[in-house]
């Protein structure tokens, strides 16, 4: 169980070269999976700096594992959808499927084992299980009300 | 309603409401849309009530952009096209039977009922008062009979409605059900 702003800045290093070769910056949610799809990276060493879940060996809680550095990449695929700037999930409002607005996403709480989404911290809200989520788009985070 | 934003359950805004289409008795057809973004102008495509999943107090929910339908066809299957006010509500003159002028609609008040059928009537509208109601006068919300006679110009409500205007939704449930049944009584 880990939210979201304490892993910023966590350090990435890669485990075949020991090199530390960035640092963990944002994360991106698949909406109807419940899950972290990736972490991006800031001062990212490689070309890129999106590392999809499941190339993470481990999210430890001092550093970010990854097995070498052919896990990070650019975005491209069904991640390049989920990680397009206009879904960015942090701060963006978030709607029920009842077309109410419940606030808007401050963090989230994630295992960080399985990526899955333990709860979405709101502000000026309550907490939102991640089983209620529904999708994240352009315009609001959906979740069932 | 008005302005109101369209929202996918994949998240994303597809349209705003541009204006109410009733299908008869104040029920409500459906909604003809604009786009979003300050410059986009109507949508060639409307939403039809039954494609709506949820009329929340922030957005309109649907299912995903496939129900929207095209305008014209919805326009004509709903009726509406041969009633020339089909889309034509906001912005329209409120006028009572004895021919005072009371304002223009800003925006309608819709009910939802609770059965399956999910019927969605119009019960009020929201006005700009005119001066019938003094110069310093707040936007004042009017209910509806069930039914009401609409051009593309005017909207017709009995005299009496005008006893039973309110400043805001909370007394509003009240006054619908006493001018309704004052409607049925003969005096």
């Amino acid at each position: 169980v880990t939210l979201f702003s304490d892993a910023k800045g966590r350090k990435v290093v890669d485990l075949a070269t020991a090199d530390t070769i960035g640092n963990v910056d944002d994360y991106v949610v698949d909406g109807p999976n419940k899950t972290l799809a990736a972490i991006t990276l800031k001062k990212s060493t490689k070309s890129g700096r999106l590392i999809a879940w499941k190339k993470i060996a481990s999210f430890g809680t001092d550093a970010v594992t990854v097995t070498d550095e052919s896990a990070i990449s650019a975005a491209d695929g069904p991640l390049a959808e989920l990680a397009d700037k206009s879904k960015t999930f942090r701060g963006k409002q978030i709607l029920s499927t009842a077309g109410q607005i419940l606030g808007s996403v401050d963090d989230v709480d994630f295992d960080p084992e399985s990526g899955a989404l333990n709860y979405v911290v709101v502000k000026a809200g309550d907490n939102i299980p991640g089983e209620r989520l529904v999708a994240t788009g352009s315009y609001a985070v959906i979740v069932r009300a | 309603v008005g302005k109101r934003p369209v929202v996918t359950f994949a998240g994303e805004d597809v349209a705003e409401v541009k204006d109410v289409v009733y299908a008869g008795g104040g029920q409500v057809a459906g909604f003809t849309l604009n786009g979003r973004g300050m410059f986009s102008g109507p949508l060639k495509s409307a939403l039809a009530w039954g494609a709506i999943e949820a009329l929340g107090p922030d957005a309109i929910m649907i299912a995903d952009g496939g129900a929207l339908s095209p305008r014209e066809s919805f326009l004509s299957d709903s009726g509406a096209a041969a009633a020339p006010h089909g889309g034509d509500v906001l912005g329209s003159r409120v006028l009572t039977t004895d021919g005072t002028d009371l304002g223009k609609v800003i925006d309608v008040i819709v009910e939802i009922s609770d059965d399956a059928k999910r019927r969605a009537d119009v019960v009020g509208y929201e006005i700009e008062p005119s001066e019938a109601f003094g110069d310093d006068a707040k936007n004042l919300l009017i209910p509806l009979p069930d039914t009401i006679a609409a051009s593309a110009e005017h909207l017709i409500v009995p005299a009496s409605a005008r006893e039973f205007v309110s400043h805001d939704l909370a007394g509003f449930g009240a006054s619908i059900a006493s001018f309704r049944k004052q409607l049925k009584t003969p005096s």
